[in-house]
């Protein structure tokens, strides 16, 4: 699985390069967004302008990654979530802990009022 | 009034083969359903019910079989699932199918939401045990 990373303002952005984020996959999804997070990020938005598809696997990887940037009191936020996507966010009611945005503008404003 | 149709699958418990399933049940679900939402709610509760026997049932083993059976009519799209592995927990499949409305915990819990989404997408979720064999039978209506 191929990300796009990049830096700005101290927020880390990442946007996977994959249709789909499923059982198949989300491990290696969560070991890349771990390395690229690494050390010291505490404000990340991921980009999910590419995903057409995520399953339960896929939305616990996003838990365990929640999880790591909440204990050094940081956000993680979305944007460019599809419809189908924001559906399984809302159902599940995820979006309560992850705040999904339109645009990366938006959710780099959301990091910066939150910092 | 149509005769059903049916198709039966029957294939390794390999992650490999989920998206093939997501791909032939939405080709199959665009001559029955006219909302694409629908049709993705069906394709993602065959995927989260495969992974579920291939993870629980089978342990992530690959080489276990599991037969699909899909058949349709006028008023419903059906998905019957067999495998031969490791029983369902009922009582834990219906917490998670129903958990908690307003609890944090089960908000930040990792896993068991395949089962929810199964529960919520679909208009019949039914599961027994028999010699064996662990049958799940998914249901849409289709109106």
């Amino acid at each position: 699985m191929e990300l796009m990373i990049k830096e700005e303002e101290k927020i880390l952005i990442v946007k996977p390069l994959e249709k789909n984020i499923e059982a198949l996959n989300s491990r290696e999804f969560k070991t890349k967004m771990i390395a690229a997070i690494g050390a010291s990020h505490c404000w990340v938005i991921l980009d999910l302008a590419e995903v057409e598809f995520l399953d339960s696997n896929a939305l616990g990887s996003l838990i365990s990654l929640l999880k790591l940037i909440a204990s050094r009191g940081g956000q993680l936020v979305i944007c460019h979530a599809r419809a189908s996507v924001k559906r399984i966010f809302t159902i599940t009611r995820l979006d309560q802990a992850i705040p999904l945005l339109e645009s990366e503008p938006a959710a780099k404003q959301l990091l910066t009022n939150a910092r | 009034m149509s005769a059903p149709l049916s198709l039966t699958l029957i294939f390794e418990s390999n992650w490999l083969y989920l998206p093939i399933l997501r791909k032939i049940v939405k080709e199959i679900g665009k001559e029955k359903f006219t909302s694409e939402e629908t049709i993705e709610e069906v394709a993602f509760s065959l995927h989260e019910a495969v992974g579920n026997i291939i993870h629980h049932a089978y342990q992530n083993e690959p080489h276990h079989l599991i037969n699909l059976k899909m058949s349709w009519d006028e008023k419903e799209f059906s998905l019957e699932l067999l495998d031969r592995g490791l029983a369902h927990d009922p009582q834990k499949n219906e917490a998670l199918a129903h958990p908690p409305v307003h609890s944090t915990i089960d908000l930040l819990r990792e896993d068991g939401r395949g089962v929810f989404l199964i529960h919520h997408f679909m208009d019949e979720v039914k599961y027994r045990h028999e010699n064996g064999i662990n049958i799940l039978l998914l249901k849409k209506w289709i109106c």
